[in-house]
């Protein structure tokens, strides 16, 4: 079991929604589970916003809390969680890589095996944002370029969602607050590289978290976690992870969708705001 | 020093408590003191987590910025305010996490549920924090049931082995936007239980009952995502077991063997005389009337 060679670490797959941390996430289920993966009984350690893991770790009914309160205790609490832990925990966020109100990371560093940052191409998320979470095109084009996103938004400091407040941010800080040189190895993975040259870019990913599997193993588990394979089985049994029980999660998952769904002002927009990390990562 | 009626305990306090019932009595179970709190505990079977110490009898709780707790013995509870904090936080933490601590060390068992009385005998609303048990109670209230407790009822078994239940203290939380909803001009505004937080405490001291009462039925509400309608299926005895253990009010307190063997007594009582219902509801855009027609099904 992989995960037992790396007792009290995290691994975090951090990116801004719609990236690809999903499809990853089924991936390493399936890596981990000789090529088996069900959607809803994924083999990862939940998001690091949860209400219940942050509740039972600190024996506080969190809704009590202001958010700031909470952000300053959740460092800890992950720390405590990977230090109390047998093997690897595997953890998703959708938060910029920010500080808390006394200036420390909400993420603990010496408890981090690596991260691995998802990005696609913003033009994209766009549409599958809006489709997600049943906004229109134009008010994800506003969510993606403002500086004070967030996701579980809750207001005036509260603190009463399922999932703590997300701050995610817009998405160029999403992506650069995660790769400036952090104190622990952050691993880039191209949602189209992952679309378009899978076995390579999955390949690589194994490598760099320090996995041993062979290249069959990792063959059988990109086949089981890929797109159609995923989209089924939430056509078939639901996702839990998603936001409307009649939104499709797993929507079209391809690339380049962006000139049929955006107007040429949002692109502009989009393009304005973002061009310099797009064209760091190719998509401008 | 006050004097208070609390979770079936007789509890004496150098602050105020308007949120639990006046009483009197000679000796107190339980004493509530400003004072020191140590920085570590020793001893057996101990667990230190980063906010949270414990052993057998005793316990610390840091909620940071506000208040450290010491919970000793099932007697005694110590804090320690924090500089910028309020005695209103200082208290709210105290009548959770607290008091489940030293209602454990005096080896009771709380559940995280609500409840109404019916015809003499308790039906309880079980569930994690948010599921919506202060909601539905204060919507079965408005229908005229009986409430009893609010979030939190302690199990007991009584002489004649029957599992009963005692209420916690005569205050429903409810939050401002739950408020709007529910309409009922009997509810207000005038008790916040955090300076910034948007819930209101909702005393019902003229009606509230401090008797321990039959157990008839639970109720476990369960938000789903993938549903779009309120479903509620009868548990069978195995599923009955593993789903209560879930709802023991803070249940990572029960930290020594003699306190688990305890729970596992009282939960197979509960799974053998009680009807117990997975009430699973949409988690999204639910209704709270809707949800209370169909539970009302079953009452």
């Amino acid at each position: 079991m992989v995960k037992k060679l790396y007792p009290h670490k995290i691994l975090w797959l951090a990116s801004y929604p719609k990236s690809g941390n999903t499809w990853f996430r089924a991936f390493l289920s399936a890596l981990m589970n000789d090529g088996v993966v069900a959607i809803n009984k994924l083999d990862t350690d939940g998001i690091i916003s949860a209400r219940e893991t942050f509740d039972f770790m600190s024996d506080i009914d969190s809704m009590d809390l202001y958010d700031d309160e909470a952000k300053l205790m959740v460092r800890d609490i992950y720390s405590n969680l990977a230090d109390s832990s047998d093997s690897l925990r595997i953890i998703k966020t959708h938060d910029a890589y920010l500080t808390d109100k006394e200036g420390n990371s909400i993420f603990p560093v010496e408890a981090t095996h690596c991260a691995f940052y998802f990005i696609r191409n913003p033009l994209d998320v766009v549409g599958s944002l809006a489709s997600h979470m049943r906004l229109s095109i134009e008010e994800c084009v506003h969510i993606i370029c403002d500086k004070n996103a967030t996701l579980a938004t809750q207001n005036n400091n509260l603190n009463k969602n399922k999932q703590f407040r997300i701050n995610m941010c817009d998405w160029s800080t999403n992506v650069t607050t995660w790769t400036h040189a952090l104190a622990f190895p952050v691993y880039v993975i191209r949602y189209e590289d992952m679309l378009s040259n899978p076995f390579e870019t999955f390949s690589r990913a194994v490598s760099q978290a320090k996995f041993n599997f062979t290249p069959e193993e990792i063959s059988r588990a990109i086949k089981a976690s890929s797109f159609e394979q995923l989209k089924r089985q939430e056509t078939q049994f639901g996702f839990v992870e998603k936001l409307r029980k009649d939104v499709q999660f797993f929507r079209s998952g391809t690339m380049g969708n962006w000139d049929k769904e955006l107007t040429p002002v949002q692109i502009d927009k989009i393009r304005q705001t973002h061009g310099e990390v797009m064209n760091q990562y190719g998509y401008f | 020093m006050h004097k208070y009626w609390g979770f079936g305990l007789h509890i004496l306090s150098e602050i105020e408590f308007p949120e639990l019932l006046p009483a009197d009595f000679e000796e107190a179970d339980v004493t509530i003191s400003a004072g020191e709190v140590p920085q570590n505990l020793t001893g057996d079977e101990l667990i230190k987590k980063p906010f949270s110490q414990l052993n057998k009898d005793e316990y610390i709780l840091n909620v940071k910025g506000v208040c450290r707790y010491y919970a000793s013995h099932g007697k005694t509870v110590v804090f320690e305010q924090g500089e910028e904090s309020e005695l209103l936080s200082v208290r709210l933490f105290l009548l959770g996490t607290i008091m489940a601590a030293i209602l454990f060390q005096r080896g009771e068992i709380p559940m995280h549920a609500s409840a109404i009385i019916k015809d003499g005998q308790l039906i309880l609303f079980a569930g994690n924090s948010g599921v919506g048990k202060s909601t539905l109670l204060a919507s079965l209230s408005n229908l005229g049931y009986k409430v009893f407790s609010d979030d939190v009822c302690v199990l007991k078994i009584d002489k004649d082995n029957k599992v009963t239940g005692t209420a916690s203290y005569p205050m429903i939380k409810l939050w401002e936007d739950t408020l709007e909803k529910l309409n009922n001009t009997e509810f207000n505004k005038d008790y916040k239980v955090r300076p910034q937080l948007p819930k209101f405490g909702q005393f019902f001291y003229q009606t509230f009952n401090k008797e321990t009462i039959p157990l008839d039925k639970i109720f476990i509400l369960s938000p789903q995502n993938t549903i779009s309608e309120v479903t509620i299926n009868e548990l069978g005895s195995l599923a009955v077991f593993k789903q209560l253990e879930k709802q023991v009010y803070k249940f990572q307190l029960i930290g020594n063997t003699q306190l688990r063997a305890r729970q596992f007594g009282l939960l197979s009582m509960v799974a053998s005389q009680v009807k117990v219902y997975e009430v699973l509801r949409p988690a999204r855009g639910s209704n709270v009337q809707i949800l209370t027609q169909e539970i009302e099904k079953y009452l």
